[in-house]
């Protein structure tokens, strides 16, 4: 199986993150004395700005979760379609050729899904195979990869597709103003990435997927994950998620590279999930990767924020577009989300 | 403000925001008896300084051991 090409789309609203800590000023001076201490939890995720769904001024008109879930499905199919579009373009690809689609969101729900909207849009062929996933949230990207080499495994000649589409800006909880709350609506923003898949038969260029393997931390669902209510998406996130990385990352890269007879000097690429910066500080922490292995994906993270799912395929985007390393060289895709588990893709070229 | 509203106050806000439900003296450590993680003290001096109208200042939160330690801060902060 190989990744043929990367595509993403993001919606027009670009807003920078001073921007963003004026706007929300007067909501956090309403109910922190201290509100230089809030402004600097923006300012400390390291994020220069954010795409987002709808204008800035449209927010405070958001009525509840319905109106946030149904700007999700109009927006989300938008950036959907734009990414696959993409992403098929740069494989030189169509829509029809397309055999299988996993579209994955944490950010909104919809049935039918929004894979079903978008083989109304874009006329995808009526037998495409079909697989939404609601749930993994960050990990979902690198899972979403993992799960469609598995189904190119046993069906060599096929393209498949994962689409991943996160507007996290329509789950903001205007009147939750926890430290966790104020943390997320720094961090998180909005847009798509869709990555085309072929099988091994097709001999199509881009980097191989040589193996995958999933790890589950048992004990472990209050780290991260949403509280669903009658507002919406309320973020679960606590203080362990750079704990999870410290605990059990290195554990689970030393098995899954030695498994595969290689060690970390092996491995030329690293495309991992911008968390935020002390998951990020984390993994540079525990993991002996080379200076600088993390650049893109800090990079991605200061660009557009931490964009849950979506964003480790926008870093493999950028990885892709750089020039590749020498032939036989490994690279390995990373991401963790709720559960607490953690993805791990092993990439040749 | 005597040392103890500075510990009733912090009593207050303990069980208000952090379900702190225990007895909290003087000398009761925050991390390890209160099980405080980062986010929680973040919260807890968020909500302290909501509470006493203060402001934390560069240093006051980098040697915060014990609640006494979070008195000091406050009784410093207050004057």
């Amino acid at each position: 199986m190989r990744i043929a090409a990367v595509g993403s789309a993001f919606p027009p609203h670009y807003v920078d993150q001073e921007t963003l800590i004026a706007a929300f000023r007067e909501a956090w001076a309403a109910r922190y004395h201290n509100v230089g201490r809030i402004e600097d939890l923006h300012r400390h995720v390291l994020v220069g700005g954010r795409h987002l769904s709808l204008p800035l001024e449209a927010y405070a008109r958001l009525e509840g979760f319905t109106e946030a879930n149904d700007a999700w499905i109009r927006v989300g199919t938008d950036v959907g379609a734009a990414a696959i579009e993409d992403a098929l373009a740069r494989a030189g690809l169509g829509v029809r050729d397309v055999d299988a689609l996993w579209c994955t969101s944490v950010t909104g729900v919809a049935a039918p899904s929004l894979d079903a909207r978008l083989i109304n849009r874009l006329g995808f062929r009526s037998d495409l195979k079909r697989v939404p996933i609601f749930g993994l949230g960050c990990v979902a990207g690198a899972a979403g990869v993992a799960r469609a080499a598995d189904y190119l495994r046993g069906h060599p000649r096929d393209v498949a597709m994962l689409l991943s589409v996160e507007l996290c800006s329509l789950t903001l909880q205007r009147d939750d103003l926890s430290i966790p709350n104020l943390i997320a609506s720094g961090l998180f923003g909005d847009g798509a990435a869709a990555v085309v898949l072929t099988g091994a038969e097709r001999g199509d260029a881009g980097p191989a997927i040589v193996a995958t393997r999933s790890a589950f931390y048992p004990g472990t669902e209050e780290v991260m994950g949403w509280r669903i209510g009658a507002s919406g998406f309320q973020v679960v996130l606590s203080a362990d998620v750079p704990e999870m990385v410290r605990q059990h990352l290195r554990g689970d890269v030393d098995a899954f590279l030695a498994d595969h007879h290689l060690g970390y000097d092996d491995i030329a690429v690293w495309v991992a999930h911008p968390g935020g910066p002390k998951v990020l500080q984390a993994m540079e922490d525990v993991l002996p990767m080379k200076p600088g292995a993390l650049a893109l994906t800090w990079e991605s993270l200061r660009q557009v924020g931490n964009l849950s799912s979506t964003s480790v395929l926008l870093v493999l985007k950028e990885t892709l577009a750089r020039a590749a390393p020498p032939c036989g060289s490994y690279g390995l895709m990373t991401a963790m989300g709720p559960g607490f588990c953690s993805e791990l893709v092993l990439l040749r070229w | 403000m005597t040392d103890a509203d500075i510990l009733a106050g912090i009593r207050d806000v303990a069980r208000t925001h952090l379900n702190v439900e225990r007895e909290i003296g003087a000398d009761t450590v925050l991390v390890e008896t209160l099980a405080l993680d980062s986010l929680a003290m973040l919260t807890l001096v968020a909500e302290l300084e909501n509470r006493f109208r203060v402001c934390f200042e560069d240093g006051d939160e980098a040697g915060l051991t014990t609640v006494g330690d979070l008195m000091t801060v406050l009784r410093r902060r207050l004057s």
